[in-house]
């Protein structure tokens, strides 16, 4: 049974089950207290299962970039977890995480999410059998030069994700926008992208998984200029 | 077993502890160094230090300790005052590991750690006491009536002790963290070579008590002053002069400290004195306070210098005490940046 999460964005994420089976997902908004919410809904969802924690056989967790310290709450609650019930760790970065979670239909679908600073990190994924395979370096930009990259595109696409939210009127009018509400179907994708990296062997050690920040502390970058 | 984290500020550390007091291991991993460059701890990068050490530090600490997670009955983590960021880490952790295992869980008050840190070493800590918090965060005055009993009587109205210190020690450029090095530097200087006066307080102030207060701007400012008339760019400070600047200081800031500690001492009738905190260290504090108790029949206790700076040790005795009360915390405990000690939420 796999447990995932991703707290990197103000949206909260938590699935339950394996394959195609969601035994239950729940989402939730929060600015600054993934903590106090996500251990709650970790364990109202764990009591849907017969035998409880465990019948936990992976904690798959996003891992960014996000938020940074939605980040460390997402990866210490991950670890905690996984040392506890002595189970590996699969890690899938977040704008993988959303790009997922939308189900996109089209040839490619792309990931948005808000940086801040004026930035959104870009993940750009080309989706083969409902599953998006991620194309580039997972960076952070200004929007206007992801719509760029975006635009470049050949073929229909997707694009979702708190960045391309915030700025929607910088990106090209022509690309679809990905659906955000979230149901068991969403659930059931991120379950399956879980489900194939844990049959490819992407698992992780507690001690050697670390957020994917992609960006440095705004002191070290200050410093750096 | 008790097994305790802590990650408020620039140290990562875990503690085991067989109750009441057996240590079985405590660790501690500085991060001084990664803020240097940066003059001061940096939040993100202190948070991220946590994150990196904090399940090798765990790993070492049960290897130490000789023990497994399954010999573990509860879980504790420091919730609460520090950076929120770096708190989140060991916080987090702790709450899923102690998920994880269907442990009991409890969030702690560092500063109600320091005030307790002393009970590891003795077993004779009457009540009620006086508790003093000298830290590089904190300075603080409060009645111990007996365990998670406290009474905040008074605090530092601007700098803490230990910034104090630390700040003198870098208007003087002598290095940092500048608590050690005055020390060191006062011992060979004359504490009477400057007269420096104790600042006047008002009665009131945001505890309503003015008259225990303290405060260090004044000292600082005044130290400060007395360079800026005295440094003349051809002619600097010689060694001589920076160790007797450095002991008129450290003699004035013990006494400003002595005189609240003596006055509550007085008013409160108290039998005893508990010093903790990274200012417990300085050694005219260390004299004066034990002069002083011998002096007027108060018992002085001043924990060990692993126990006074940053430690989890104290997290794991506050932790289990709470615990064998029956009282846990919540899963939706939170971080939170200052909060006062006693209060559980
Ligand atoms: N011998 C000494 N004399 C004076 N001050 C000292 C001495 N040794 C350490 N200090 C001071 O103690 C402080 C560090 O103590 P500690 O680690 O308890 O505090 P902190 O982590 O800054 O704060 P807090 O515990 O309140 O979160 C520093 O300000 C340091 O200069």
């Amino acid at each position: 049974m796999i447990l995932f999460f991703d707290t990197s964005t103000p949206n909260g994420i938590l699935a339950l089950g394996q394959q195609d089976r969601c035994i239950t997902f729940s989402h939730w908004k929060a600015e600054h207290s993934h903590s106090q919410l996500l251990p709650p809904y970790i364990d109202t969802a764990l009591q849907e299962l017969p035998n409880g924690i465990s019948e936990l056989t992976h904690i798959t967790v996003g891992i960014g970039p996000g938020s940074f310290t939605g980040l460390r709450v997402a990866l210490a609650t991950a670890k905690g977890l996984a040392i506890a019930r002595n189970i590996p760790l699969v890690a899938i970065p977040s704008p993988t995480v959303f790009a997922t979670l939308c189900q996109a239909t089209t040839d490619y679908a792309a990931c948005c999410l808000d940086a801040f600073r004026g930035e959104i990190y870009l993940g750009i994924y080309k989706m083969q059998s409902g599953i998006p395979v991620l194309q580039n370096d997972i960076a952070s930009l200004t929007p206007k030069v992801a719509a760029m990259q975006i635009a470049a595109l050949n073929g229909s696409i997707t694009v979702t994700g708190t960045g391309y939210d915030r700025y929607r009127d910088q990106f090209p009018s022509s690309v679809i926008p990905g659906n955000t509400h979230y149901d068991k179907a969403a659930a059931v994708s991120i379950l399956k992208f879980a489900t194939q990296s844990i049959q490819n062997n992407k698992t992780h050690q507690p001690a050697e998984l670390h957020p994917y920040y992609v960006r440095d502390a705004e002191a070290v970058e200050k410093q750096k200029r | 077993m008790i097994l305790a984290f802590e990650s408020s500020c620039d140290e990562t550390a875990v503690a085991i502890l067989a109750p009441p007091r057996q240590l079985r291991a405590s660790l501690v991993a500085s991060q001084h160094e990664i803020h240097i460059p940066f003059g001061g701890v940096v939040p993100e990068l202190a948070a991220r230090r946590h994150m990196e050490v904090i399940v090798p530090l765990y790993q070492d600490a049960l290897v130490e300790a000789g023990i497994t997670l399954d010999d573990v009955t509860g879980i504790a983590a420091t919730c609460k005052p520090g950076l929120i960021g770096a708190l989140l880490v060991g916080l987090s952790f702790a709450k899923s590991l102690a998920m994880g295992r269907n442990l009991p869980f409890i969030g702690v008050n560092h500063i109600e750690g320091h005030l307790n840190a002393v009970h590891l070493e003795h077993d004779d800590v009457p009540y009620p006491h006086l508790g003093v918090v000298v830290s590089g965060g904190h300075t603080e005055f409060y009645i111990v009536k007996g365990f998670a009993d406290y009474q905040l009587l008074g605090a530092t109205r601007d700098d803490a002790a230990g910034e104090a210190f630390d700040k003198v020690a870098k208007l003087l450029n002598l290095g940092y963290p500048g608590g050690p090095i005055v020390d060191k530097r006062a011992a060979l200087g004359n504490p009477k070579a400057i007269r420096f006066s104790l600042p006047k307080m008002s009665e009131s102030s945001k505890f309503g008590i003015g008259k225990y207060d303290v405060s260090f701007s004044g000292l600082k400012t005044a130290v400060a002053l007395w360079v800026k008339q005295n440094d003349i760019t051809d002619q600097p400070l010689s060694a001589d002069t920076i160790n007797d600047l450095v002991a008129s200081f450290q003699y004035t800031a013990v006494e400003i400290l002595m005189r609240s500690v003596s006055q509550i001492v007085t008013d409160h009738n108290l039998p005893a004195v508990v010093v903790s905190g990274g200012v417990a260290a300085n050694s005219a504090l260390r004299k004066a306070m034990t002069d002083w108790g011998i002096q007027h029949n108060v018992r002085t206790y001043f924990p060990s210098m692993k126990l006074c700076v940053d430690n989890a040790a104290m997290i794991a005795y506050v932790g289990s005490q709470y615990l064998a009360r029956g009282v846990t915390s919540n899963w939706d405990l939170n971080a939170t940046a200052s909060g006062a000690v006693g209060i559980l939420t």
